[in-house]
């Protein structure tokens, strides 16, 4: 698995575009879009649910700790088989 | 395979439901019942669909992959199991791979290994509608005697099942937004002890407790609860920074 997440808290958005890994992640996971928020607002997130699902779509930046957030979230329920 | 000792007793869905603390749970025992009962040579796959009146549908799956299974047809808001719960009548695709009519939920769940589909509907009354659904990667499953004891089993499941739904009222929440609402108090808790430990402010504590997350490998809320349990283990700001 990459470690993205890693680099991503140390410099945000030096590795490649963490939007693209995050958007890929999310449709090749089969993940549902509440389903998703929900659990990354159980994590701690503070995005609303339109901006993750722009920030999914790459249409939006979000604040770089809520970028982990994110993939954090992904990568959990994608372990989780949730 | 499953002859007619394919019944439950009374006394084992009473105790079931006595010894369940939510619907959620009483239902996961349900369909652990169901497919070791119904399950012959070849494993079954048991879900139990449950939709109330008031609140959202309870999904309760003998295995991850029944769950998923299930799942799929929320999704595309129709499959087997919710035509059976929906209509109340037996569903049967005795082999997905030529079945016509359901070709593209065959295409859906090919990834799953699985053959042929039984679902049944329970009757539960009172506005609520009820389905179990059974799953097997053998297509000569589903026999016309079995499918007759699928479905006498889905019938002697309907009263313990009208008894469930009084004892627990529906939730609320549904069962995610619970465990979410649940898990956000906890990092909460952590992210307010991490700034009293470390008199910073949110944002730190909240990558403090990511990092720590992401350097142990284990899971977010994981970490949270172990910080909560264990004050000596709340991570600290390094001299330097973190970035």
């Amino acid at each position: 698995m990459e470690d993205d997440g890693i680099l991503g808290i140390q410099r945000p958005g030096d590795d490649a575009d963490p939007r693209n890994s995050a958007a890929t992640r999310y449709r090749d996971g089969n993940i549902n879009l509440t389903g998703l928020w929900t659990y990354y607002c159980g994590i701690g997130g503070n995005a609303d649910e339109l901006a993750l699902d722009a920030y999914l779509h790459e249409m939006m930046e979000l604040p770089p700790l809520q970028m982990d957030l994110i993939h954090t979230a992904i990568e959990e329920i994608t372990a989780e088989g949730l | 395979m499953a002859d007619n000792d394919a019944l439950p007793t009374a006394e084992q869905l009473q105790d079931l439901l006595l010894e369940s603390p939510g619907f959620t749970e009483f239902l996961l025992g349900l369909t652990a019942i169901s497919a070791s009962l119904l399950g012959g040579e070849t494993p079954l796959l048991c879900a139990i669909t449950v939709e109330r009146e008031a609140g959202p549908a309870t999904v309760a799956s003998s295995t991850e992959a029944a769950r998923a299974l299930d799942e799929r047809q929320y999704a595309y808001d129709n499959g087997p199991c919710l035509t059976a719960l929906r209509q109340q009548h037996t569903v049967l695709i005795p082999d997905l791979q030529t079945d016509e009519h359901w070709a593209w939920y065959a295409r859906a769940v090919a990834d799953e290994g699985i053959r042929t589909v039984l679902a049944v509907p329970i009757q539960t009354g009172n506005g609520s509608r009820s389905a179990l659904n059974c799953y097997s990667t053998d297509a000569g499953t589903f026999d016309p005697e079995t499918v007759a004891a699928v479905e006498e089993h889905a019938a002697s499941l309907s009263r313990i099942l009208r008894l469930a739904m009084r004892v627990h009222p529906t939730d609320a929440y549904p069962e995610h937004l619970r465990s979410a609402l649940q898990s956000r108090a906890i990092v909460d808790a952590a992210v307010s002890l991490i700034m009293v430990h470390n008199r910073c402010g949110h944002e730190d504590a909240v990558k403090l407790l990511h990092l720590a997350s992401r350097s142990s490998n284990r899971r977010l809320h994981d970490i949270a609860q172990d910080i909560l349990q264990n004050a000596s283990d709340i991570p600290v700001i390094t001299p330097g920074g973190e970035r």
